[in-house]
């Protein structure tokens, strides 16, 4: 129903069928408690913005034509890319009139230099890491 | 006779560095041998002495250190007598008839019965805390003597007053941890699992504990009920009140039934199971046994990137693969291959078998004359008075059992821990192995299909790099070899010969490429070997212990810790895949990890703070050879990415334990914000055994960095002289909040009619104040508490009002 963050977050939201922002989306994103970023986000434009706070929350729901607003159960999922942990959250898809239906998926990657594991410099040798593992 | 005890002698944890005491000088350690001695201990303690059981010292955490005063209840070095003893007077003198009869009516089938269930019947075992599980285990697989006309047991009652014999043959714990030479108190109750995944810890299989608490009284602590039982209560009062209420635990107090109470409480129950040893001292405890065992072991070899997006579904082949499976362990290698992309991993499953595979030339069970000995069935064990109980020729003194001596390493243990100290002898055939093939490719340039070098670095560009290094390979072949060859600088066990070895691969800059290309060779093979595919078949605590006892060339310095998770949450791949990449960039700059990443799994737990907190609970392991240059840094980074609140990590009390009070409530509740979850029941049941925190004994550094203790003040009496004087008259006010934790400050506030504050005025925690007061009007008497720990304070008050006329 919410997902806790902690300290400082890149958030990419990205919907290419939604381009356009929309006041009455049919799925939408709040975020509580950041130091500067506390708002709604609907499904209707492209984000990208750093979201900061010691602690902060993140409410999905979902809209359709006929009825309220209704919290959506958030598929979570950690990964680690290029050394960043990162955190998806996924609210399924919705049914957003006229046949189509929206996938309510966001994107944010932890920016805490703590938790950050070191990135070897350069590429020293021929056989070493590469693309291929998480660098 | 007085307990006895020694003064300033050092102190040390089993995997400490051996040659540095992690207490230097222990101004007393005490060495208890009864209920008597531990009461009188905790009866006569002075204000300034603070205590702390101990057991085997296997734990990593400072939970067992005291600020000053140890109680041993087995000596680590096995010379003074334990508290080791089976216990007959409670189990079954003093168990409830009805529950007798539900067990006498009960008929569970026989160890190897080909219809035998998993975790067949019930048996119950009292015991002195201070024996340790390899002893347990080994009785509970002996039995009782069927043939003893006057046996005093469990199964005896039953046989005589039911007529029912099957109690007697061998009994079993239902899980066990990877080693068996902890007590078995202090394994549980630091919340000590297996990778058993469909039961929770060892902790839970406790039905009843004898605590005495700072003060000297003792405390019998069942549950509420026993759903299992039909909800009968297991013991009988007043048979327990007879057997310690008597005078000869009296403590201090007139006689022994007032320093004796029996409490059936899930909540206390729960907090005392695992609890750092902050309640007390727990005397002896009842574990539920169950019909012994065979099991199947299962190892295959992998990697962790090929199976890690398997671990969060618990329907996945890991889980399934065998219908029964009930066991999962994955032991990661940390040093990568395949150019820096995968790492090895060996996955060990475990299922129950009802056959029974015997030890040629016997009629023993595999795994029971080499783990226990004394199988000669007309022949039981000796009793040893030292220990106190049957002398079991191998038990905690052999290797970790090997169903195939032609191959010395089919069952090796899965566990870091275990290998760490083990002769160095397989790591030195690995390492020429390895050596041979990288000469053949020095000298002729050849990659041996199959081979090391080719899982290693196998893309066609990749080779024209490694060929590049042909000269600096050859000149650490040389160097390893040299190392190899001579006995006086060859370390002894295992893990320091892999240690040398890195130094020699990884210390120069200049040749670092070839040496990370010859340390991920011999760290493959070796991994191989530990972790290859295996099949077997044996005795339940076979299987399960794992620890060499013998074969310790010396012991080992391990630094390690162990994080739980949601087995069903990503986040434990995202924690697992952070060190391993934190290990390639150490690996770059010449520093290496030397050790294992292994995940276990496990069910819920009820004890309020033990670290299984999920419907199914993976722990993560990372345990490695403290003088690597690598392992601390890794295991830095893997404790900081635990507390990091958004991995959210649960950290094992019996390991390096690093968290703050902070931590501690933020994952089991009880914050300023949140004074709710279970670390308040925790600490409210705390209060109830201590007089909310005034009884301090237990306390240690450790439980007061991590916040175990009791934070809340509670107001006691607050009455004045008169509720009514004329103005300029005088009011005597008493208090008494003697039960509060030492850290909390009383001030008194008095209030005007006219709302005027008079100055703060500091009390003691109980006494009396004369008061002159002239304003007419009500004046406010307040007293404020103010407990705080760790910088964070909680305040109570209470208020009386005087009317001034």
């Amino acid at each position: 129903m919410e997902e806790i963050f902690y300290g400082k977050w890149d958030l990419l939201m990205e919907d290419p069928l939604l381009l356009s922002r929309r006041v009455n989306g049919s799925a939408r994103m709040t975020i509580i408690g950041s130091d500067f970023s506390d708002g709604i986000y609907d499904w209707g434009s492209s984000y990208s913005l750093k979201v900061a706070g010691e602690k902060w929350k993140v409410v999905m729901e979902n809209w359709n034509d006929l009825g309220p607003w209704v919290l959506a159960e958030i598929n979570k999922k950690f990964w680690v890319s290029s050394g960043y942990l990162f955190k998806s959250l996924d609210a399924g898809d919705t049914f957003i009139g006229r046949g189509v239906e929206a996938s309510c998926y966001c994107q944010f990657k932890c920016l805490n230099p703590d938790i950050k594991p070191p990135k070897p410099s350069g590429k020293p040798f021929d056989f070493t890491y590469n693309n291929k593992n998480n660098w | 006779m007085p307990v006895a005890f020694r003064i300033n002698e050092p102190w040390t944890r089993k995997h400490d560095n051996p040659q540095t005491p992690h207490i230097p000088m222990a101004p007393k350690i005490y060495y208890p041998q009864s209920l008597e001695e531990v009461i009188e201990i905790c009866s006569n303690r002075p204000p300034n002495e603070f205590l702390k059981a101990a057991g085997s010292h296997w734990a990593l955490s400072d939970a067992a250190i005291s600020d000053n005063s140890f109680v041993e209840t087995h000596d680590p070095n096995n010379v003074l007598t334990p508290m080791g003893r089976t216990l007959y007077e409670v189990v079954p003198g003093c168990l409830n008839k009805n529950f007798v009869t539900f067990l006498g009516h009960q008929h569970p089938k026989q160890f190897g019965a080909p219809d035998a269930e998993e975790n067949e019947g019930i048996y119950l075992a009292h015991f002195e805390t201070g024996k340790r599980v390899y002893q347990l285990y080994s009785e509970l697989d002996l039995g009782e003597d069927a043939n003893d006309p006057n046996g005093k047991s469990l199964a005896h009652l039953i046989n005589r007053e039911y007529s029912n014999p099957d109690y007697f043959g061998s009994w079993a714990f239902e899980t066990l941890g990877g080693a068996a030479g902890q007590t078995v108190f202090g394994a549980l109750t630091t919340g000590t699992h297996g990778g058993d995944f469909r039961f929770p810890p060892i902790a839970d299989s406790v039905l009843a504990m004898h605590l005495v608490a700072d003060g000297g009284k003792h405390f019998w602590i069942e549950r509420e009920t026993y759903p299992d039982f039909n909800s009968i209560p297991i013991t009988d009062d007043s048979a327990l009140n007879q057997l310690y209420g008597d005078d000869l635990y009296k403590g201090k107090k007139t006689t022994g039934l007032d320093n004796f109470k029996i409490i059936r409480n899930d909540d206390l129950f729960n907090a005392v199971l695992i609890s750092a040893g902050r309640f007390g001292i727990v005397y002896s405890v009842i574990i539920r046994a169950v019909r012994q065992y065979c099991l199947h072991e299962e190892r295959r070899l992998d990697n962790w990137q090929n199976i890690k997006s398997l671990i969060h579904d618990s329907n996945s082949s890991l889980f399934t693969g065998n219908t029964n499976n009930r066991f999962l362990q994955i032991a990661i290698s940390v040093t990568p291959y395949l150019n820096f992309t995968k790492n090895l991993c060996g996955i060990t499953t475990r299922w129950n078998v009802p056959s029974i595979m015997v030890t040629p030339g016997t009629s023993s069970p595999c795994g029971r004359l080499e783990r226990r000995g004394n199988i000669d069935p007309n022949h039981r064990p000796v009793y040893d008075s030292r220990i106190r109980a049957p002398w079991f020729d191998n038990a905690g003194n052999s290797f970790g059992y090997n169903p195939d001596p032609n191959k010395p390493n089919t069952a090796r243990s899965p566990g870091f821990f275990d290998i760490a100290s083990e002769n160095s002898d397989f790591l030195t055939g690995v390492i020429n192995e390895v050596l041979d093939e990288l000469s053949k490719f020095v000298d002729n340039n050849i990659v041996v299909a199959g081979g090391v070098i080719a899982a290693v670095a196998i893309f066609a560009p990749v080779a024209l790099g490694i060929v590049a290094l042909v000269l600096a390979i050859a000149a650490l072949i040389e160097k390893i070899r040299e190392l190899l060859d001579d006995k006086n600088i060859k370390p002894t066990h295992f893990a320091g010969l892999l240690n040398s070895v890195a130094d020699i691969l990884l210390s120069d800059p200049k040749g670092r490429a070839a040496g990370i290309f010859v340390w991920q060779c011999i760290s493959y093979l070796a991994f191989q070997d530990q972790q290859g595919n295996v099949d077997f078949e044996a005795i339940s605590y076979a299987v399960m212990d794992r620890f060499s006892y013998l074969d310790k060339s010396e012991q080992v310095n391990v630094d390690s810790i162990e994080v739980f998770f949601d087995a069903n949450d990503t986040k434990v791949i995202a924690f697992v895949d952070s060190l391993l990449l934190f290990e390639i960039a150490q690996e770059l700059s010449g520093k290496v990890f030397i050790g294992y990443i292994s995940l276990r799994f496990t069910t819920f737990t009820r004890a309020l703070i033990g670290m299984q907190r999920f419907t199914r609970t993976v722990a993560v392991e990372v345990s490695g050879l403290a003088d690597a240059g690598g392992s601390r840094p890794l295991i830095d980074f893997a404790l900081r990415l635990a507390a990091n609140p958004n991995f959210g990590g649960i950290v094992h009390w019996g390991q390096r334990n690093n968290q703050t009070m902070d931590m501690v409530q933020s994952r089991f509740g009880d914050s300023l914000s949140f004074p709710a979850g279970n670390l308040h029941t925790w600490r409210r049941q705390l209060s109830g055994i201590t007089d909310n925190g005034r009884l301090n004994g237990f306390s240690s550094n450790f439980t007061r960095t991590l916040g175990l203790e009791v934070v809340e003040p509670v107001m006691g009496s607050l009455i004045a002289s008169r509720y009514s004087i004329t103005t300029g008259g005088s009011v005597t006010i008493t208090w008494d909040c003697t039960n509060n934790p030492p850290n909390t400050e009383f001030r008194l506030k008095v209030t005007l009619p006219n709302g005027i504050q008079r100055p703060l005025m500091r009390l003691a925690f109980a006494g009396t104040k004369r008061l002159i007061l002239s304003n007419k009007g009500i004046t406010t008497i307040s007293l404020i508490a103010t407990c705080t720990l760790n910088n964070e304070s909680r305040v109570k008050d209470i208020q009386i009002f005087i009317e001034v006329i």
